[in-house]
């Protein structure tokens, strides 16, 4: 049942798309931050289904709580001259690959039902659902 | 459904929607000019100077084209009205076209005792005059025409036209120089008189000359350059 997800991304786009909402100018630059974030929780939430650490408030409660803040820090990064923008964009490209090798290493793993000794090691390690 | 999947769901919904709109919002982000960067500002204005200058000497180009086109129309125009007013003139001059205007109509009557130079010399005085346009008994005198008289018959004749009393000589020109230069003191008029001739002078608001049928080839006489 992996599907049901796509197609709430599928349907989310849609609306995004028919609804055509324009954030303002000069808020562009910490969406674009906040996008990162959610994606960077997305894949989280995938590696942790798949690692067994998943928790459902834990993801989503990420998902907006980072957005958020990753906007916010942008923001005020953008007010006191430091640019934590890119900081913000260097730490989530960094997690969000990271992620996705882990999501690829596991589905291989998998995929070969064997014993990975890299795959499933110390998984609360990481931080849970992004 | 188990509620890892209704989550991943929930937030994937989020991310489309998110998505979309940053896409939207980006697309009308990058087309405002107001939020590029100076450096590509430099260069879209670098390049849209030289774009501009080659457009300015396309457009001084073809407007030197249009001017030279228009020239050309203009003075072709004006050459071809300059043609058309010369061969009026000439046509007129040469008695080629009808021609109506002021004038005065000289009539002798059948009975009179005159003889070819008289015809002769009224139509001198009447170029005299400045009559532009003469004809007798609507017979256009013309550059070449000539007056002449049988020996036999007695019968005069306008290029070789025999003419019929009475004599109708129609001249165009000022009316009142007309009349006045036949009627002078001493001239043509005067010496008729002497002969008991007495022709009617008329002026005329409104003359019609017919044109000559006459056809002028000139096979010998070459323009001097």
């Amino acid at each position: 049942m992996w599907i049901i997800p796509f197609i709430g991304l599928f349907i989310g786009a849609a609306i995004g798309y028919l609804l055509n909402i324009e954030i303002p100018a000069h808020l562009v630059k910490y969406f674009s931050v906040a996008f990162l974030a959610a994606l960077d929780t997305i894949f989280g939430g995938i590696k942790s289904i798949q690692v067994g650490t998943f928790e459902p408030v834990f993801l989503i409660t990420g998902f907006f709580t980072n957005m958020a803040v990753a906007g916010l820090f942008a923001y005020i990064g953008d007010g006191i001259g430091v640019d934590l923008y890119l900081a913000a964009v260097f730490a989530f490209g960094i997690r969000i690959f990271g992620n996705i090798s882990k999501i690829r290493r596991n589905l291989i793993c998998k995929y070969y039902k064997k014993e990975c000794s890299r795959c499933n090691a110390n998984p609360c390690e990481d931080d849970k659902n992004g | 459904m188990d509620k890892q999947k209704i989550a991943l769901t929930i937030i994937l919904f989020c991310f489309g929607i998110i998505i979309t709109t940053q896409y939207h919002s980006h697309v009308s982000f990058s087309s405002d000019l107001g939020n590029l960067e100076q450096e590509e500002l430099a260069v879209m204005a670098r390049e849209l100077t030289t774009q501009k200058r080659l457009l300015d000497s396309e457009i001084n180009d073809l407007e030197k084209r249009l001017n030279e086109v228009a020239d050309t129309n203009a003075s072709s125009i004006v050459i071809l009205e300059n043609l058309r007013s010369d061969l009026v003139s000439l046509n007129k001059l040469n008695g080629t076209i009808e021609v109506k205007g002021p004038g005065v109509l000289i009539t002798i009557e059948e009975e009179a005792p005159i003889i070819y130079t008289d015809l002769v010399k009224i139509v001198n005085e009447l170029w005299n005059s400045g009559a532009e346009a003469i004809a007798v008994n609507d017979n256009r005198v013309t550059a070449s025409s000539y007056f002449y008289q049988s020996d036999l018959t007695y019968q005069m004749t306008i290029d070789a036209v025999i003419l019929d009393p009475p004599f109708v000589i129609k001249a165009l020109g000022n009316p009142d120089v007309l009349k006045t230069g036949l009627e002078l003191p001493g001239g043509i008029i005067d010496e008729f008189i002497t002969y008991d001739i007495k022709p009617e002078i008329t002026t005329i608001p409104e003359l019609f000359i017919p044109a000559s049928d006459k056809k002028i080839d000139f096979s010998y006489a070459r323009a001097v350059q």
